[in-house]
């Protein structure tokens, strides 16, 4: 007699390994002890399977279902869960898409996995009160030395492809030109949940370089620099201005002096 | 809480829930999704619990395995105190091993070990929360030849020696008795009837497989003409009790699963009494 460990060490290695030595322990009475099992390892594939499938939708659109499947298989392979909870489950699919040599020749799809990862961890985000204009009243000698947090759950996905445009036509009631030109559409976007929508804007160079240093934790000076660099002509301020009443940041902090660079330039 | 009938609510139904206000005796969730405190569900959810009361209803601290809890329960407790559910259940089977969380509801070898370990979890459970759960039988497709209790024995001991609540899910004995060749009868009988606090009620399908039919708790459509019989023959020798019809699968439009509740609370109010709601 096996102990309850042992039984389900071995249980799971049915399940997920189709290792079908605890049929041993199984009653066969009417169906052979192995598919009772089987019974199990459907249910547990499908389940998580379909967990995968509501996060990566438009992987799966791009992929076909029966390639997607095989994903899918493999994901479970190498990252079962590990959580009683399917919201974390997932966060792995862009590096095995690039990993299996079948994507080889499909590199922008980890970016298109990056982006619907980035799409779930913004929605199971908490909700938090962007941060106002009030916020900034920040004594002058001070503001070199702020800081922006960025909404919970934010990501900004920096991608050699036009990923928001990949996702956009693969959406099921999207009508128009479905073309696609990998070729143009280098961009960063920004992930981030507004109220209950999950939002995929695209970024300006000089807006990414602003967000990026700040999600980043460097100062709003910094970050302002930052921007200038990235566009000659770009209005940092402005930009600044525009995500804050959009409710793009989520907190400010003014940094100790020792930890803050030296100035670069002044706040608009 | 009152013998009320309630209904299992699923995201799609949490703005028209809100919107139609239907007269159902209270809303029962899958608590793991809701864990993400402050997220839409979770803001959904609050609103919800202003309206009706709330049953928390567990699928994922794998009650049956030696496995990492604290996270779970932490998660869980937040929930707990923020919602003040009416009740808070989960299922006597394992889903957790090996470092793997299976998501999946796996039935036990009823032997003295596996009622000692449920035993103890479900008294770290209590512990942590501060009150009693519920503890739900769950729907099988395979027995462990080593068994050496019957399941309804086996529940019974376990609510008796941890102190907490049965939920029987009255889908989940037909389909189980189905499979196993029990007698569902025989299994109410062997319950200890004032343990048990709670029912569920849900749609099941056959399936053929190898030439043998085998009962599959789906959860996709409604309770089947058989269920209702059991419902109420259970009704019968427990008494009347809070009823939660679960339909999580192919989601109907609300309407169609409230219309199920009023099937289970007419059954129900022909068992009340002027002093039989049961108090928890």
């Amino acid at each position: 007699m096996p102990s309850l460990s042992e039984l389900q060490t071995g249980m799971v290695a049915a399940i997920l390994g189709g290792d079908d030595s605890a049929a041993a322990h199984v009653r066969g009475a009417g169906l052979p002890p192995a598919r009772r099992l089987a019974v199990y390892r459907n249910a547990v594939r499908v389940r998580l399977k379909d967990a995968l499938a509501d996060v990566y939708p438009v992987l799966r659109r791009l992929v076909g279902d029966d390639c997607f499947d095989g994903i899918a298989n493999e994901y479970l392979r190498r990252h079962p869960p590990r959580e009683g909870w399917l919201q974390s489950f997932g966060e792995h699919m862009a590096a095995l898409c690039a990993d299996l040599p079948v994507l080889s020749g499909l590199s922008y799809l980890p970016d298109v996995a990056r982006l619907e990862w980035a799409r779930q961890l913004a929605w199971h985000s908490p909700a938090v009160a962007p941060l106002g204009l009030e916020a900034f009243a920040v004594p002058p000698t001070e503001q070199a030395a702020v800081s922006l947090d960025l909404l919970p759950g934010s990501t900004l996905l920096p991608s050699a492809y036009p990923v928001a445009r990949i996702f956009e036509v693969n959406q099921p009631d999207y009508t128009g030109d479905d073309t696609v030109d990998l070729s143009h559409g280098s961009q960063t976007l920004l992930v981030i949940r507004r109220d209950t929508t999950v939002c995929v804007e695209r970024l300006t160079p000089a807006e990414a370089a602003l967000l990026t240093l700040l999600a980043e934790g460097e100062t709003l000076g910094q970050a302002l620099h930052a921007a200038v660099s990235a566009e000659d002509s770009c209005a940092a301020g402005e930009l600044l201005a525009r995500h804050v009443a959009t409710g793009t940041f989520a907190a400010l902090r003014v940094m100790p002096a020792a930890e803050a660079a030296a100035p670069t330039r002044n706040l608009p | 809480m009152p013998a009320l009938a309630g209904i299992g609510l699923r995201a799609p139904h949490h703005d028209p829930l809100l919107v139609d206000r239907p007269a159902v005796g209270f809303v029962e969730v899958h608590s793991e999704n809701y864990f993400n405190a402050g997220s839409p569900p979770h803001r959904a959810l609050t609103a919800t619990r202003a309206h009706y009361p709330v049953s928390l209803h567990g699928v994922g601290l794998s009650l049956g395995s030696d496995t990492p809890l604290a996270d779970h329960l932490h998660r869980l407790a937040d929930l707990v105190r923020h919602i003040e559910p009416t009740l808070v259940s989960d299922h006597l089977c394992w889903c957790a091993a090996s470092g793997v969380h299976l998501n999946e509801l796996l039935p036990l070898p009823y032997t003295e070990e596996a009622l000692d370990l449920v035993v103890a979890r479900i008294g770290a459970v209590q512990d942590a929360l501060g009150r009693q759960i519920l503890v739900e039988n769950v729907s099988s497709y395979l027995e462990f030849s080593h068994s050496t209790i019957a399941e309804a024995e086996f529940l019974g001991a376990v609510a008796e020696r941890a102190d907490c609540g049965i939920l029987l899910d009255v889908n989940n004995v037909y389909v189980s008795a189905c499979n196993h060749g029990w007698d569902a009868l025989a299994y109410l009988d062997a319950l200890p009837a004032q343990r048990v606090w709670q029912l569920h009620l849900a749609g099941h399908q056959r399936r053929s497989i190898d030439g043998a039919t085998l009962c599959i708790d789906t959860h996709d459509g409604p309770v089947a003409p058989a269920v209702w019989h059991l419902y109420e023959a259970t009704l019968a020798r427990l008494g009347p009790r809070p009823t939660l019809i679960e339909w999580d699968a192919e989601l109907p439009p609300l309407a169609t699963l409230c219309d199920q509740a009023g099937q289970a609370q007419r059954r129900l109010d022909q068992h009340m009494g002027a002093d039989r709601a049961v108090a928890v």
